[in-house]
């Protein structure tokens, strides 16, 4: 594994790692999860 | 004219829904198993180390930006707007859509295509369970070379033998005679073989005779009285030799009695792995009813229940797995055969291959595999939500889940274990032979050799069925929504109707499978099919229903923004993104395939029957739309 290799794993695993977590946050906080859906 | 229960607005004589989705958390897990499948632990691993490691993750990005996402959220809104009008299936979301007569009838397509891929499908989905239950009695493990793992996988699928005959290439061979030498194109391995030559002598006699042997769990057994001529003796296959990779070849060394010009060899090879396809067929059978059974029970009570306890269970498989994966270590013999050049393989970046457009294509492909986009199944999804609910933030949240399992999980199994067990030459030649090479010859293999290796194959297959079915009960719902929204029927007759359409139409691929049925309802259904729905789809929402009209559905009861640099986007880049991947599919291998250029004469019949299968498919959904319209002019509805 190169340090380009390296560079590439860390940005692209950052992306996605943090933006799944990002977007799951919102998601529970805007929704409510179980409790009040559809009518959140 | 008839209202919806909960808008109030009109239902175009469809019967809206009562089905609902009981939680958010429980609908994102659906839409991302409907989302993540098999691609993502075997095609993408396999697409990005052919495609320049960590460079293809730039087109990759910028496709998952450009193509995926705008596509999640204009299908996520455009199946919410048909189901505000009673519509859960493409067929009245298109009439809804468009004010054309023909409408409907492209919208078939959103019903028909995902229920052709569920076909096939189902029965790769079985495998896994097949494989999973092989792992645990360790069938699997007691095979030991990557062509004798292909030989169980052929067998397992029905292919029971292989002939071959051809003349020989004639050698001289210093001092001992001519050498007769004829290849065999599969490689040695388990089975049972029998040699059939023929030649005439120097006082012309004809001769004839036969050879025969198993090979059998390592051992080469000589049957006990092959009638093998004095005049010729067996040089290769040698007794002992037999187990290797490379493709068989023959030798025969003759006497000088023999004239070499008139030698005739003929090779058949027959499995001794699997005796024809009854087990496949019992585990088709019982993936087929684990799925009908979901089906039947319905979205809340069956799909999500099913996404809430699968989807939890393949991130756990995943996790263990990547993390056992990455704590092997290094092989022995040849320690850079280790997991950090194994993830080098996917990551060390090519820059070379970004001037390539075939790199650009095959990112953009697999985002559009991956996101199981253009299918009609986000729309049915989504069309059980109200206005109340969002599905901008839902949308993006789905792509990456899946993106997740894919980048993180996918990326961090298959590659790196097939590197530290095979090599780098050896991981090319696997990940060019393409997913299933990878997923079913080549982890069997390395599960075999690692200890409780029976327990994370199992897991490892295990992970691959969850993937399977969540997608496949979500590829079939469109059409069992269409039958009753649209045709009035009960939700058991529309379930026992798709139930007697897959088994039937599943039966004729599996026994069809070796004369490429499967391939080429993959082509014409999973492929080209969905491309240019996807494009049509995206054309009746942004152009026809208009790009203000779109942009307003999506933020209703939006719980995110989307930038308004998307709109573009979607209007014009998007589309193109998928004309381009219409073009170049259907230029690349379309052409071929629709004449049968390269197919055998053999295949011929059950190829044609496939495509019969796949017109007659389209009648009759048609005509069942044709039906549905009538009605509702009848009863007073707007068709």
């Amino acid at each position: 594994m190169t340090t380009a290799g390296w560079i590439f794993l860390g940005i692209s695993w950052t992306v996605v790692i943090g933006m799944t977590a990002i977007l799951f946050k919102w998601t529970l906080e805007s929704g409510d999860g179980d409790k009040n859906f559809p009518t959140a | 004219m008839a209202e919806h229960p909960e808008t109030g607005t009109p239902v175009d004589g469809a019967i809206p829904s009562n089905e609902k989705w009981g939680s958010r958390v429980g609908l994102i897990l659906a839409m991302a198993g409907n989302a993540v499948g098999l691609g993502n632990f075997l095609r993408f691993p396999c697409k990005a180390a052919a495609g320049g490691g960590g460079a293809f993750m730039i087109p990759y990005f910028v496709a998952l930006l450009l193509l995926g996402i705008p596509i999640m959220w204009i299908e996520w809104a455009m199946g919410r707007c048909g189901g505000r009008h009673g519509h859960h299936s493409m067929p009245g979301t298109f009439a809804r859509l468009w004010r054309n007569p023909f409408a409907k009838y492209l919208g078939v397509f959103g019903v028909l295509l995902p229920l052709l891929i569920v076909v096939y499908y189902n029965y790769i989905e079985s495998w896994t369970l097949a494989y999973s239950y092989y792992s645990v009695t360790g069938r699997t493990a007691a095979i030991e070379t990557r062509a004798e793992m292909t030989a169980f996988h052929n067998g397992y699928t029905g292919k029971r033998g292989e002939s071959h005959a051809g003349v020989p290439a004639i050698l001289a061979e210093p001092g001992a005679g001519p050498v007769a030498r004829v290849g065999f194109g599969k490689t040695w391995g388990e089975g049972i073989y029998e040699i059939d030559f023929s030649y005439r002598t120097l006082d012309d006699k004809e001769m004839k005779g036969r050879s025969a042997f198993v090979v059998s769990r390592g051992k080469e057994l000589r049957a006990p009285a092959p009638a093998v001529p004095p005049e010729v003796r067996y040089l290769e296959p040698a007794p002992g030799e037999v187990r290797r990779e490379a493709p068989g070849t023959i030798e025969i060394a003759l006497t000088p009695y023999v004239r070499p010009e008139t030698l005739r060899v003929a090779v058949r090879w027959a499995n001794t792995h699997h005796d024809g396809i009854a087990v496949a067929y019992g585990f088709f059978l019982l993936c087929f009813a684990i799925n009908m059974y979901v089906i039947y029970r319905g979205v809340e009570s069956g799909i999500e229940l099913l996404a809430k306890i699968a989807m939890p269970m393949l991130f756990l498989f995943a996790v263990v797995i990547a993390v056992r994966v990455m704590t092997l270590p290094a092989n022995a013999a040849n320690p850079a055969w280790n997991v950090w050049n194994g993830l080098g393989f996917i990551w060390n970046p090519d820059f070379t291959k970004l001037a390539d457009a075939s790199i650009w294509l095959a990112a953009a492909g697999q985002i559009f595999f991956t996101l199981s986009i253009c299918t009609g199944a986000i729309q049915t999804y989504a069309s059980f939500l109200t206005d109340r609910d969002d599905v901008t933030l839902n949308g993006l949240t789905t792509a990456f889940t899946n993106e997740f399992v894919e980048v993180i999980l996918g990326g961090t199994i298959a590659i790196p274990a097939a590197v530290l067990f095979f090599g780098m030459l050896d991981t090319v030649e696997i990940a060019r032979g393409g997913a299933f090479n990878l997923g079913f010859n080549a982890m069997p293999l390395i599960f075999g050799h690692i200890p409780a290796g029976w327990l994370f194959g199992a897991m490892w297959f295990g992970l691959l069925f969850f993937a399977g079915i969540t997608s496949s009960v979500a590829l079939a719902y469109p059409a069992v929504c269409f039958l009753k929204n649209e045709l009035k029927w009960s939700h058991k007759a529309a379930t026992a109707f798709i139930g007697a359409y897959l088994f039937a139409a599943s039966s004729f691929v599996i026994l069809t499978f070796e004369n490429g049925t499967l391939d080429e309802i993959d082509f014409w259904a999973g492929t080209f099919g969905l491309a240019l729905f996807g494009l049509v789809e995206i054309v009746l929402f942004l152009w026809v229903f208009g790009p203000e009209n779109a942009w307003r559905e999506m933020h209703i009861g939006a719980n995110l923004r989307i930038p308004r640099f998307f709109k573009p986007i979607m209007v014009y880049v998007t589309p193109l993104f998928l004309a381009a991947l219409i073009a170049v599919w259907g230029y690349q291998d379309g052409i071929d395939i629709l004449l049968m250029r390269k197919v055998a004469p053999e295949n011929m019949p059950a190829l044609l029957g496939a495509r019969g299968f796949l017109v007659g498919s389209f009648l009759l959904f048609a005509l069942l739309v044709r039906i549905a319209w009538s009605r509702k002019e009848k009863e007073g509805g707007r068709a």
